[in-house]
């Protein structure tokens, strides 16, 4: 055999290791499924695809978690990994899939709206795949998914993303940002087709209140509050009063900027007779000047460079020694959107919503959010989902 | 507008083997320089990993 036969053998061999070294776990990652079990309140459990066909068969649509009260009430829909790289959403919306009961009204629950998202990464940034939260029964493990919609799923980006249909502009990235293609278009691009389809659901299912969880940097003011549009504002503002006063925790009221569009409590005011709101949490994982991007720092929230910014008054939120542990934000999510829901019925008591059986704040951070999720070893196969 | 990115999207694939196919010509035809050998065989990784859907 020649030298140069050998080193071509040598050389493929090493860059063939390369390759399967390093694209294999982004491989499992995003081939990596989850399961969810339907709690005893899900009566049925639908595809986005139902109310907007034009995302059948394609990567980005997901499951809506349908739970139906045994009286007749107000509707809510529920929104999380809007941006899949916030994990409080989707930890606070599986909480209620396993264990709320409608005792009046019907609760639509998108654990996973940019599905594409979640199946992505960003290895640049140095994001961990997978994450894992203790339960009683063992370790469970969850995907780390990106903020975007993958490449692979709509792709070429636009060099500047004009919005529809006020013809805004924006960054191009946002083409791939389900919280910028609201309301969307059934012919849209992808992005658009998922926020398309959500809006269908609000208008044909005459939603009262619709909730997107998400979660923002410390270092962002616009973080730890409710953003709500005008027609919201005032409900928010109880909302955030009461469990100030009753759960000992702050969640400041923004209010929705108007000539900024395409999110999704802008614009669902806008196109719809539904009361949105979006829950941020803070996530000091997602802020810049931090150490390195590791799980720990994506579930305790503890840096110390972020300390020493807290100690110059440069962020947003109370931070010292204890970080933001995901046990809290996930239990503020989960408070105030119970706290919306009673607040909205107390408005409207022909449309009440009233869930039993979730946790608030005090429990979680007491017993921990995986406390909260069952075994899927034990669960009936037909009740068993996989995200 | 949709119609346009799916033809760009698409003939971004073609583009990708085509690159891809010529990559792995020049490697089988270089006889001496182990570095040209090495060089196309980086280039081609990006393209592989595109072709296979993986990133």
């Amino acid at each position: 055999m020649s030298r140069t036969t050998l080193w071509k053998i040598f050389l493929v061999a090493a860059v063939a290791l390369l390759i399967v070294a390093t694209a294999l776990p982004i491989l499992r990652h995003s081939r990596f499924r989850f399961p969810v079990i339907a709690g005893p309140g899900v009566s049925r459990v639908a595809r986005l695809s139902d109310f907007a066909p034009g995302l059948k068969g394609t990567r980005a649509d997901t499951n809506v978690y349908i739970l139906e009260g045994r009286e007749p009430g107000g509707k809510a829909l529920m929104i999380a990994n809007t941006h899949a790289n916030e994990p409080a959403g989707i930890l606070a919306a599986l909480i209620f899939i396993e264990n709320a009961e409608l005792e009046k009204g019907t609760l639509f629950i998108i654990p996973n709206f940019n599905r594409s998202g979640s199946l992505d990464t960003k290895p640049g940034d140095g994001y961990p795949l997978f994450y894992h939260l203790d339960t009683p029964w063992g370790r469970k493990k969850f995907r780390y998914g990106n903020r975007d919609a993958s490449p692979l799923d709509q792709w070429p980006d636009p060099d500047v993303f004009i919005h529809y249909p006020d013809r805004q502009l924006l960054s191009f990235i946002d083409a791939r940002n389900t919280n910028r293609t609201w309301p969307g278009r059934p012919n849209g691009l992808l992005m658009e087709r998922v926020t398309f389809a959500a809006m269908e659901l609000l208008r044909n299912e005459k939603v009262d209140v619709a909730i997107d969880l998400h979660g923002a940097e410390t270092m962002f003011p616009v973080t730890n509050c409710i953003v709500a549009p005008q027609s919201a504002a005032r409900l928010a503002t109880r909302v955030s009063l009461y469990v100030k006063a009753r759960e000992r925790f702050d969640n400041h009221v923004e209010p929705s900027p108007e000539g900024f569009r395409g999110l999704s409590h802008r614009e669902i005011a806008d196109h719809s007779a539904t009361l949105p709101f979006l829950l941020e949490a803070p996530i000091p994982f997602l802020d810049q000047p931090t150490g390195p991007k590791t799980e720990q720092l994506l579930l305790d929230g503890k840096d110390p460079f972020l300390l020493k910014l807290a100690a110059r008054k440069k962020l947003f939120v109370p931070y010292d020694e204890s970080g933001w542990p995901i046990d809290k934000r996930v239990g503020q999510h989960v408070s105030v959107m119970l706290e919306i829901f009673s607040q909205y019925s107390k408005k409207s008591p022909e449309r009440t919503i009233a869930v039993r059986g979730v946790p608030r704040y005090a429990d979680i951070v007491k017993n921990g959010t995986g406390f909260y999720y069952r075994d899927p070893k034990k669960a009936d196969a037909s009740r068993l989902y996989f995200e | 507008m949709i119609f346009i990115n799916n033809v760009i999207m698409v003939f971004y694939y073609i583009l990708s083997a085509f690159l891809a196919f010529l990559l792995v010509r020049n490697f089988v035809q270089e006889k001496k320089k182990v570095d040209d050998m090495l060089m196309n065989l980086i280039v081609l990784i990006p393209l592989l990993l595109r072709l296979l859907r993986v990133k």
